[in-house]
């Protein structure tokens, strides 16, 4: 476990001091400031308008970073070499692909509090700062932490990045549309379209289940249902990964 | 003296990435063709090899960062590297990338703590290590502001750092200046008379005449000989191992 942590805690440092990363913030920091100008053109939204536009830019710029980190990390690893140094240092492979996850984990909650904290003070000085908006951010980390381990994923069952990214964005977009496979799926009735669509439709993330907005309406909302289902998906995903790592060739 | 590895009759192939080879009907590349050896306790052990050899296939197989496709492997004599004997490892990479933004002394924590040192001896072996290696000033400088050279020794810094019963040096030369180089022999001869047996791949044929107990001729993934170099040096004394490792690979 204390190796997990070890792992964990330096692909968070690395993470940090990646260019890419760095400058995806720094948009970001910046994107949020232009957010709290359209108070002045949205007329009598002005604060619904900063809320919803300055959590779309938090989840779509992290969600950038995530797919970008987790679908780029074991590859270049694996190309400089680097994971040999790791592996060869009583640290199994399931015991790497778990601390790379958790870095990953640490890297989505870190960032989306930077961002999402920016965003908080604007919101807080314009009087429409509330507890709402921290679940709305904490929804967007589970979110994106699926996304990570999904890209840690195709990055191991891929040995090119580019096509770990496009697979992990793809699967990012198809998790909002399940609900649609679904009734797609159910007007194919007998057809060899509806088992894949089915297929798709276990295999995918629900991102629905993530989106807060639609809970705010329902107060008999359970939030450790989908915080047990991201605990389980995640899981699922890790070891997945494992298996396929643990017979890969490096 | 006991067996620290031994090796049987390990074979490996790498599987053909390039669809018009593989078009051609060329599936597989030999990697390595069914070597074995052993390697005694406290003995320095070199392969040598051209490029391509199969040198740094064999010590990832004995490393276990590549299953063999046959053969077996004992080290420490137990069926090969697992768990916590890495503990007891060191191993330097041919060519390693270490994160540029980390400081050295972040760099050897982080190796030190993957290592199981406890803390409380932690940060003396790292000065020790760094300073063996003449980095002590440069402890706090981040790796980007480091040499070709400086990083090769970062490399062997973390892979002596847990005082390893066994120690794999994958080309430990390369990028090394003289003074450099003459250092890296001391500290492997150090090493050895504590008693740390010593696995090095290199085609720096100077340096393993002179340290090598033992030396692998490597060729085409096949294992050619094993000279014992004291035996060798008695009884020819006007051997030189880059003339007979030169007949060897071109016979």
């Amino acid at each position: 476990m204390k190796k997990i942590l070890v792992i964990g805690k330096y692909t968070l440092k690395e993470n940090i001091s990646n260019k890419v990363f760095n400058g995806i913030i720094y948009f970001g920091i910046l994107a949020m400031f232009f957010t709290a100008m359209l108070d002045e053109v949205a007329l009598y939204e002005g604060k619904r308008v900063i809320r919803d536009s300055g959590l779309f830019l938090t989840e779509l710029l992290v969600m950038l970073i995530t797919v970008y980190i987790s679908s780029t990390y074991v590859i270049k690893a694996m190309a400089d070499k680097s994971i040999y140094l790791v592996l060869t240092k009583a640290v199994s492979k399931p015991k790497y692909i778990i601390g790379i996850n958790l870095g990953i984990i640490y890297s989505v909650f870190s960032n989306v509090f930077i961002m999402g904290g920016i965003l908080g003070v604007v919101l807080y000085t314009k009087g429409e700062f509330s507890w709402w908006y921290i679940r709305a951010l904490f929804f967007i980390g589970l979110k994106l932490s699926i996304v990570g381990s999904i890209g840690v994923f195709f990055s191991i069952i891929s040995d090119s990045f580019v096509t770990a990214t496009i697979f992990t964005l793809f699967t990012y977009i198809l998790g909002h549309g399940v609900m649609e496979i679904k009734a797609i799926s159910e007007r194919m009735t007998g057809t060899f379209f509806q088992w894949i669509l089915d297929a798709l439709y276990i295999i995918l993330p629900k991102f629905n289940l993530l989106n807060y907005r639609d809970h705010l309406i329902d107060p008999q909302f359970n939030y450790f249902i989908v915080l047990g289902y991201v605990v389980v998906y995640i899981t699922c995903v890790v070891a997945a990964t494992i298996i396929i790592f643990n017979k890969k060739r490096l | 003296m006991k067996n620290i590895i031994s090796v049987k009759n390990i074979s490996l192939e790498y599987k053909e990435k390039d669809l018009l080879k593989k078009l051609k009907g060329k599936k597989t590349t030999i990697g390595i063709k069914n070597i074995s050896f052993e390697v005694e306790e406290g003995e320095i052990f070199s392969i040598i090899g051209l490029n391509g050899a199969g040198k740094t296939s064999t010590l990832k197989c004995i490393l276990g960062l590549m299953k063999p496709d046959s053969g077996s492997i004992e080290v420490f004599g137990k069926d090969g590297l697992n768990g916590r004997d890495f503990e007891m490892v060191g191993y330097l990479p041919e060519i390693s990338y270490y994160p540029k933004s980390m400081k050295l002394n972040e760099l050897m924590k982080y190796y030190g703590e993957l290592y199981n040192i406890p803390k409380g001896e932690l940060n003396n072996k790292i000065d020790s290590v760094i300073e063996k290696l003449g980095l002590t000033e440069r402890k706090k400088d981040r790796l980007e502001k480091f040499s070709k050279g400086m990083l090769q020794k970062v490399g062997i810094a973390q892979a002596i750092l847990n005082t390893p019963k066994l120690l794999f040096l994958d080309e430990p030369m390369s990028g090394l200046d003289p003074l450099a180089r003459e250092l890296v022999i001391q500290i492997i001869l150090e090493l050895k008379s504590q008693g740390t047996t010593i696995f090095f791949n290199t085609h720096i044929l100077e340096d393993v005449a002179s340290i090598a107990d033992k030396v692998a001729i490597i060729n085409n993934g096949e294992l050619i000989e094993i000279l014992d170099m004291k035996k060798t040096m008695r009884e020819e004394k006007d051997f030189l191992l880059s003339d007979y490792f030169i007949k060897k690979v071109t016979t």
